[in-house]
């Protein structure tokens, strides 16, 4: 209580309300439910004024301009876990662990939310173990499926780590400065300031399954849908904040572990992707390369662009995962279209366009003098990929320039008024940031794969071969089964021991 | 290991392989989801022994367990006197009357089997003795091997993005290059697949040779291979059966491989062991349960004589029987005879026909009492094999029971020109445009920008999705643009002699020859969901997996046609001049029945069509107030519009694991007129299919009852028993944890077997199963000679009923007693199921109220 008190105390003017109605949710998922309701599900109804207040409370940081960031990052993690509720409501009809989903749902939102709002690294790490806990056992909510306790113990592990390597962090600024106070960051010096800098890399690296600390995230998939949709989009980006509170350390090695890290992620996970026939499977390496790009767009500085990236991605995954189970009937109705014959005219000029729009707006912008520009190539890339592909369809030449033209207006208001403002998300800046060539080689490793993924031959085949079994858990050995009479519940195993 | 084993050798493998593959059916893919009996191949063995060599191999038992059936006793759920009854009719020796002296008690041998039956320990868990190699010896080495083979056949069955390194050649070819080179895979198993025979067969020779194993055991080592994962096998079948390259002979290749070279060379599998529940125990128990004493000379022999006359799975038959029989009988038709009019009857509104789907049975119910409508029922394909072309240019999906092969493609299109134009184009940029998003979320440099860009957009819908399903649904409906009035062209593509025969065929078959009423609603059905893979076991079994849509409009073009009708006059069925066939669609989530070619009426019958809809809006409602009660987590209280409302928001709702309760229960499939099941209550429990004798003179309509729509019937009621009864195996499991494997099935997890079987969702809430397993109970009222020629004709009837796979009963007339076809011909049921029926009315109320309030 002392503790809950304490993180109430140092908050944002309106973080202490949303915080108590989340630990109040908390309390509700364990009450008696109607019996037609799901168990538990009545937290759903604090969680939603939780998020209501967090609204508010970016309302008014925008108006004042503190810590817009961190305001509107809890407002994503208090409306996110409403929307899973509501949705759980109806999904987990019959889990017979639908009330600790609702229960550490909430308790993992009230420790990410006190780790955005703390005013000091005790409060931060304290709500980041919170959260990971919560999350392990959210995981573990997924039932009594082998497979859910192998991602179980894999998270834990991983995760636990990285949380070890924060509180180390946390200690070794607080025996150095003599304060826990953000404010002190900034003067570390020396052997110190490096090891807090690696330090907290480690955790971030963990939260956000990169390599090598990438096996547990792709065991996930063996977890219930709404957990799922939970972790990937308000759990795994964590790190994004974590660098940003700790930007101020002055400490080489971060930064080129953070970007090693993410860059190989980012490779390789998305050729991993490829690979993968399995929906959930496609879904948690997607997220292991976005966040391979949130680290390295960190490690290069831009906190702002990893922060508007971070929750893009949030929305974007949660609805995917939560509309996993339609994967059939979208490749059933890919399948069904006709196949869009490829106008090859039609994909040069819809690319050429959308390139010189980007790099248009990129030079008169001024977007260029910016250190984190080279981060834009991705920008430009998805813009021309999007302009090739919508440029090569069967419509009408007028809907096609039509869609042209919207998607190089789309990349022209990203560069123009987007990117600078998520910079002035997070104005901070890094002082040993990475210099911009490494983005480049980046860029160019990406452009590379995605060539040799095109062909075949002994290059693919080797490159298929390691991307097919990347970041693949293990399947855990059949029990033994029990010689003990069984019992007479019948039901499927995921179901078994509570 | 180079050396490749000689032609014949391989033949003799590959003949091994298919006939292990027996023992488990063909999977469909997911898109057309069929239900049907994935033990089928057991199907030759009497059900008793079929249990016994499915516990061996499978180690699953096809009923409940003996805990829950006497779980089910205790409850009063299985009454004492069923208990006896089916005691007395599975052990014959059980039906004397004899004493037996045991102990210096007078007993009986009904009275010993009973108490056993009662508390006898139960049969143990049954599991497989089945093992491979690695089974036996490693369970973390079979484990790998399951896992590597699976996300192989995961690869090649279910297309990801970039599949060609593993297309082209056979599985078994590719996986030896890319295994070859998986840098995961110690150095020692890559060179060994570098080396391994070219043929698949070649290297299940190696291996056997490796294990030293030759005929019965070398067989039992692929059988074990082939049930490790029963659920790809079943789906290879059926990919074997349409596409070279993909066969079961290279699966147990790739399994048989990896095992040999990832278990230590100098491995060698233990004996099994095998143990059989000892007799001691029973007599101990059921001793105890007489109150006799079993040390006393004598009694142990006494006793254990009259014991081994049932060993466990006798027991669970007689259990099964004795749930059976509660089941059927508030099931059962009455033995009364049907009032009939003396003076002809005012000819009636309309008449409906539905599909025999269990779904249809409460919907008719209601409808029959909104008024003046008659219903019958009818498999849902009408009896017209097609194959249909859908105007979005889509690609042709097969509209009939699997069993058939369609006889024609029917083509969907529009006389309206531009306006099909401009609907399919726009169909066809959406298309395009998901493409487009597909290819920017797969490529290495794009994805970025996109899911910041995409996220927000995807993000509101997500919120709308969830708190405003309905709304959401309207709104996205509203923007579509709708499609134009479309026609079939049943009339074309069909001689005159095929739509005349199909329209005899169809009508003699559901006993609708004469009193046409002015509107013939023919009702085929579909479900609506929202985000569920398993959506196809939601639609029309009778067209397989799809919904009814074609066949409905294409049956009712047909029977409009007035050259058939000429044709049908000739043969005796006179449909009056104003009598209008017109096409439905009835959606099993919502209850709605929609009709498919409105514009199709003519302004002689609009009155009574909308008369006609009237009364199936009030239908809707009631069927709604009825069908919600028993979802989980309806609105309370359920009043009219509330539950209309929830059914509504079901079919819509992305959240939603129940949509509805499918074809849960189903029990029964009777055959008969609707008179003898008329104004009872079912609970959606019997497919209902409409038969008159006297309508079908030379037997041929009840011929084909008898071996399409029953067997279809008894597919599904396998399936839903199977995935109730062994939910881990032959069931899907929970849907929150299903990961969808393109479009072929799901996994629950990251890996492993692909799911087969039906979710848990469509079976069971929580832990308790909401399904009853009971075998298909058939009910024919015709001729019992007519029955006994086609039983006696079709090895597929013969053999479900005579091997026990179904239960048969039939009667020449409403007045007389079901009698059960027996292994010895048709038999009154030992017990007192008929003097019950005839003499306490008032019980069969009670449990039919009964019925209705669980």
């Amino acid at each position: 209580m002392h503790c809950i008190a304490g993180i109430v105390l140092h908050m944002l003017p309106l973080a202490p309300l949303t915080t108590a109605a989340l630990v109040a949710a908390v309390v509700v998922a364990f009450l008696p439910t109607p019996a037609r309701r799901t168990p538990g599900s009545l937290a759903s109804w604090l969680v939603i004024p939780a998020a209501a207040v967090a609204a508010i409370g970016t309302v008014d940081a925008i108006a004042h301009g503190h810590d817009v960031a961190g305001a509107s990052l809890v407002l994503l993690v208090t409306a996110l876990t409403a929307v899973v509720q509501l949705y759980a409501a109806r999904n987990l009809r019959g889990d017979p662990r639908s009330r600790a989903f609702f229960a550490l749902s909430s308790l993992a939102a009230t420790g990410t939310v006190a780790s955005i709002a703390a005013q000091d690294l005790l409060l931060l790490a304290a709500g980041w173990t919170i959260a990971t806990a919560s999350t392990i056992a959210l995981i573990r909510s997924g039932g009594a499926h082998p497979q859910t306790r192998l991602a179980t113990r894999r998270a834990a592990v991983a995760l636990l780590l990285g949380d070890g390597a924060l509180w180390t962090a946390v200690a070794l600024v607080v025996a150095t400065t003599g304060s826990p106070s953000f404010a002190g960051l900034g003067e570390l010096r020396g052997t110190p300031a490096v090891a807090v800098g690696v330090l907290v890399t480690v955790a971030a690296i963990a939260r956000a399954g990169s390599f090598p600390l990438h096996g547990w995230l792709s065991a996930t998939a063996a977890t219930s849908t709404p957990v799922s949709a939970l972790l990937h989009a308000g759990f795994v980006n964590g790190g994004a904040l974590l660098l940003l509170r700790f930007a101020p350390v002055p400490s080489f090695l971060g930064p080129w572990m953070l970007g090693l890290a993410g860059g190989v992620t980012m490779l390789v996970a998305t050729v991993a992707m490829l690979t993968r026939p399995d929906v959930k499977g496609r879904l948690v390496q997607s997220t292991a390369a976005q966040m391979g790009f949130m680290l390295v767009a960190c490690a290069m500085g831009a906190f702002g662009v990893a922060l508007f990236h971070v929750m893009g991605h949030a929305l974007f995954k949660a609805s995917l995962f939560l509309g996993a189970g339609s994967a059939l009937e979208r490749d059933l109705s890919l399948r069904a279209a006709a196949p869009p014959s490829r106008s090859r005219a039609g994909a040069v000029v819809g690319g050429t366009v959308v390139l010189l729009a980007a790099a248009g707006a990129a030079v008169a912008t001024g977007a260029l003098t910016h250190p984190a520009s080279v981060l834009l190539l991705f920008v430009v890339a998805t813009a021309v990929v999007a302009g090739t592909a919508l440029g090569a369809g069967a419509a009408s030449v007028g809907a096609r320039v039509a869609w042209i033209g919207g998607v190089a207006l789309a990349a022209i208001g990203y560069i123009a008024i987007v990117f600078p403002a998520a910079e002035a998300l997070a104005p901070e800046t890094m002082s040993d940031a990475l210099p911009s060539v490494f983005a480049v080689a980046l860029f160019a490793g990406a452009c590379a794969l995605a060539l040799i993924a095109r062909g075949t031959g002994r290059v693919a085949d080797r490159l298929f071969a390691f991307a097919f079994s990347w970041g693949r858990p293990p399947l855990p050995a059949p029990a033994r089964r029990a010689s003990a009479p069984a019992s007479a519940t019948i039901g499927p195993f995921e179901y078994g021991r509570l | 290991m180079t050396t490749t084993a000689p032609p014949q050798r391989q033949a003799t493998i590959r003949g091994w392989v298919s006939a292990s593959g027996r023992a488990i059916a063909p999977h469909f893919p997911l898109e057309t989801f069929i239900a049907r009996n994935p033990l089928a191949g057991y199907e030759d063995l009497d059900h008793e022994e079929a249990m016994r060599r499915i516990a061996e191999e499978h180690g699953v038992l096809l009923t409940f367990d003996e805990h829950r059936f006497r779980q089910l006793y205790a409850q009063g759920r299985i009454s004492h006197d069923d208990l006896v009854a089916a005691l007395r009719f599975t052990v014959r020796e059980a039906r004397t009357a004899d004493p037996v002296v045991v102990d210096g008690l007078l007993t009986t041998v009904c009275e010993v089997l009973l108490q056993d039956l009662l508390v006898s320990p139960p049969l143990p868990d049954a599991a497989s003795s089945l093992t491979t190699p690695a089974g036996a010896i490693s369970p973390r080495v079979q484990a790998r091997v399951d896992d590597l083979t699976s996300r192989w056949l995961a690869v090649v069955l279910g297309s990801p993005s970039w599949s060609a390194p593993v297309r082209g050649e056979g599985m078994w070819s590719s996986w030896r290059r890319l295994a070859a080179v998986d840098a995961t895979l110690p150095r020692r198993v890559r060179s060994g697949i570098r080396t391994s025979p070219a043929e698949p067969a070649g290297a299940i020779d190696a291996a056997l040779a490796h294990w030293g194993l030759e005929g019965e055991q070398a067989q039992e080592f692929i059988r074990a291979h082939v049930l490790a994962q029963p659920g790809w096998s079943a789906l290879v079948r059926h990919r074997a059966a349409t596409s070279t390259g993909v066969d079961l002979t290279s699966l147990v290749a790739i399994r048989a491989t990896l095992e040999r070279l990832l278990l230590p060379a100098n491995a060698a599998p233990p004996a099994p062991a095998r143990t059989t529940a000892p007799m001691t125990e029973r007599v101990d128990a059921v001793a105890a349960a007489l109150s006799a004493d079993a040390t006393r000379p004598g009694v142990q022999t006494a006793l254990g004589r009259i014991l081994s006359l049932a060993d466990g799975y006798t027991r669970l038959t007689v259990w099964q029987e004795a749930y059976e029989r509660g089941a059927a009988r508030p099931l059962t038709p009455p033995a009364v005879p049907v009032l009939r009019e003396m003076s002809p009857k005012a000819r009636p509104l309309a008449q409906a026909v539905f599909c025999i789907d269990t779904r249809s049975e409460s919907f008719r119910r209601h409808l029959e009492t909104a008024g003046d409508v008659e219903t019958l029922g009818f498999a849902g394909f009408f009896a017209v094999p097609i194959s249909f072309r859908p105007a979005d240019g889509a690609p042709e999906v097969a509209s009939c029971p699997v069993l058939l092969t369609p006889r024609v493609a029917i083509t969907e299109s529009s006389v309206e020109r531009g306006a099909i134009d401009g609907w399919r184009r726009r169909r066809t940029a959406a298309a395009e445009r998901g493409h487009a998003a597909h290819a920017l979320k797969e490529s290495p440099v794009a994805p970025y920008a996109f899911a910041e860009a995409s996220g927000w957009l995807l993000g509101a819908a997500m919120l709308a999705r969830t708190l405003a399903p309905i709304a959401w649904h309207k709104v996205r409906h509203a923007i579509e643009r709708t499609k134009p009035t479309t026609h079939v062209d049943a009339d074309v593509v069909f001689s005159l002699d095929e739509r005349v025969l199909y329209a005899e065929t169809a009508l003699r078959m559901m006993g609708l020859v004469d009193g046409f009423a002015p509107i013939v609603l023919l009702a085929g059905h579909g479900a609506s969901v929202a985000n569920n893979p398993f959506a196809s076991s939601l639609q029309c079994g009778a067209c397989g997996g799809h919904e009814g849509e074609p066949n409905a409009r294409a049956a009712a073009m047909i029977f409009n046609d007035p050259a058939t009708r000429t044709g049908l006059a000739a043969r005796g069925i006179l449909i009056p001049d104003d009598t209008l066939f017109v096409a439905a669609q009835m959606d099993t989530v919502t209850d709605e029945v929609t009709l498919l070619e409105p514009w199709a009426v003519p302004a002689t019958h609009e009155k009574a069509v909308l008369d006609l809809a009237d009364r199936l809006a009030t239908a809707r409602a009631e069927n709604a107030v009825d069908r919600s009660a028993a979802l989980p987590g309806a609105p309370r209280g359920v009043e009219r519009a509330g539950a209309l409302e929830d059914t509504v928001r079901r079919s819509v709702d992305w959240a939603e694991s129940y949509p509805e309760w499918g074809l849960v229960g189903n029990a029964a499939f009777i055959v008969g007129p609707r008179a003898i099941t008329a104004g009872m209550d079912l609970g959606r429990r019997a497919f209902l299919h409409s038969y008159d004798a006297a309508a079908d003179p030379d037997g041929s309509g009840l011929e084909t009852i008898l071996t399409a729509p029953m067997i279809v019937a008894q597919w599904i009621n396998a399936q839903y028993g199977i995935s109730t009864t062994a939910p881990d195996r032959f069931g899907a499991g929970p849907k929150p944890l299903h990961n969808v494997v393109g479009t072929v099935g799901v996994l629950s997890g990251y890996g492993g077997d692909l799911r087969i079987g039906l979710p848990w969702q469509s079976v069971g809430v929580g832990v308790g199963p909401r399904h009853e397993p009971v075998r298909l109970q058939v009910f024919v009222q015709a001729p019992l000679g007519r029955v006994n020629e086609i039983v006696q004709s079709s090895d597929i009837v013969r053999t479900l009923v005579m091997n026990r796979w179904i239960t048969l009963r039939a009667r020449e007339h409403d007045a007389a007693r079901w009698m059960r076809f027996g292994r010895y011909g048709w038999e009154n049921e030992v017990g007192s199921l008929l003097q019950e029926r005839l003499g306490a009315p008032a019980e069969h109320e009670e449990d039919r109220k009964k019925e209705n309030r669980s």
